[in-house]
């Protein structure tokens, strides 16, 4: 996805805080939500409603657990030693392990979302929202 | 409501060469919001107000010629809600909204809403959207989950070292567990999360988002006076999930998560 320039905030340091909205932080936004003037004037400009569904994955498919599994396989546990492993990802390992184990999930969103810097109209079928939201269902 | 078709005016009706345009409407301010000078819509195109009382609507001449819904036209619609959010309360209007001319965006939109417009903008004064973005750490976050789930452990350790065809149903159940695990894990990190943040909130809005990384993405309104005691606790909920995850935090922006549902107006 895009990579926006980010500042540190003083404190812990750990908070991202993007210096500039970047495409990924604001299409789900003005996309999804806002106030919504009539269905017609909207989609009568070529390619908006298209739109609205690229962000959203699926995510109970059988491609998305293989993924998983895969992601799963490739971590290099218990040749470590077992436990401790919070502590063990959290550190030089861990580092530079990431490159080649963060892959799964951007692999996903780069199959569903396309590249980010695709400067065409997009033209991509609608896909039935409730097929490819994610509902949090309750109890799990 | 008169539907507005594309191309529906023209600025001249008579040319050949006649550029077809229409209002693209971007927020509905207060009235006499000062539009900064160097502010620039879709198009980079100008950015003006069109009144009705206490309200006016943001809006700027779009050619409707054109596919929309390119990434300059998201950005540019994002840009101007958000600058005008800087200085006055702004109902953010989604994305691609447009009517034939100023004439029918009073006609149509200001004055049959113009109380419940002004209320929502009364009742939005002083208040900023943020929103809150955390994404796991995938590695880490798998790693904590093979090592409390011994099925999914042994799982892992069966289909390893085979081939994906050889071992094609254990390696759709150790997904679709790991899937379930992480679900769980998300409930509770999230509710971490936002006993962080509430308080420090008027409002907020939990998200429906769909990637598997995805955390939590939580749209906050914070008021003005509690800015910055709300970013020190996305300071401390970033600082928490340090290791395991990332916390964004985006804004102020508009607040698109706040404006009146479709079926509370006229449209």
């Amino acid at each position: 996805m895009t990579v926006v320039n980010q500042r540190r905030t003083g404190g812990g340091g750990q908070l991202q805080r993007p210096s500039s909205s970047g495409l990924a932080d604001v299409i789900d936004i003005i996309l999804d939500k806002g106030l919504v003037i009539d269905a017609y004037v909207r989609v009568s400009l070529v390619g908006i409603e298209l739109l609205t569904i690229d962000a959203r994955i699926v995510i109970a498919s059988v491609d998305t657990y293989l993924r998983f599994a895969e992601a799963t396989n490739r971590l290099d546990l218990y040749e470590h030693g077992g436990r401790d492993l919070t502590e063990l990802m959290g550190d030089g390992v861990h580092q530079a392990a990431k490159g080649k184990t963060s892959g799964a999930i951007e692999g996903i969103k780069d199959a569903v979302t396309g590249d980010d810097e695709d400067e065409h109209e997009e033209r991509r079928r609608p896909v039935k929202k409730a097929t490819v939201r994610r509902r949090r269902r309750e109890g799990e | 409501m008169t539907l507005t078709k594309p191309g529906a005016t023209m600025d001249e009706p008579a040319a050949g060469s006649a550029v077809l345009t229409a209002q693209y409407v971007y927020a509905i301010v207060p009235a006499g919001t000062v539009v900064p000078n160097d502010l620039t819509g879709v198009d980079d195109g100008g950015v003006e107000l069109v009144g009705h009382g206490a309200i006016a609507a943001v809006v700027g001449a779009v050619a409707t010629d054109r596919p929309f819904g390119r990434r300059e036209d998201l950005l540019a619609h994002s840009r101007v809600t958000d600058t005008l959010a800087q200085d006055c309360a702004v109902i953010p209007v989604r994305f691609g909204a447009v009517l034939a001319d100023a004439g029918d965006v009073v006609a149509e939109l200001l004055a049959p809403n113009a109380e419940l417009f002004a209320s929502v903008l009364a009742e939005l004064a002083g208040l900023r959207q943020y929103v809150v973005r955390a994404r796991y750490d995938e590695e880490a976050v798998l790693a904590e989950i093979v090592e409390e789930n011994p099925d999914i452990a042994v799982l892992r350790h069966r289909t390893r070292d085979r081939s994906v065809e050889a071992s094609w149903n254990e390696r759709i159940r150790l997904g679709e567990l790991v899937a379930r695990a992480l679900e769980v894990k998300r409930d509770v990190d999230s509710a971490d999360l936002l006993d962080l943040l509430t308080p420090h909130a008027e409002d907020w809005n939990i998200r429906v988002a769909g990637e598997v990384d995805h955390l939590v993405d939580v749209a906050f309104l914070v008021p003005d006076e509690r800015v910055e005691e709300f970013e020190r606790a996305a300071e401390e909920a970033a600082n928490s999930l340090a290791g395991r995850g990332r916390v964004r935090l985006v804004g102020p922006t508009a607040p698109y998560d706040f404006v009146p549902g479709d079926d509370t107006w006229v449209s």
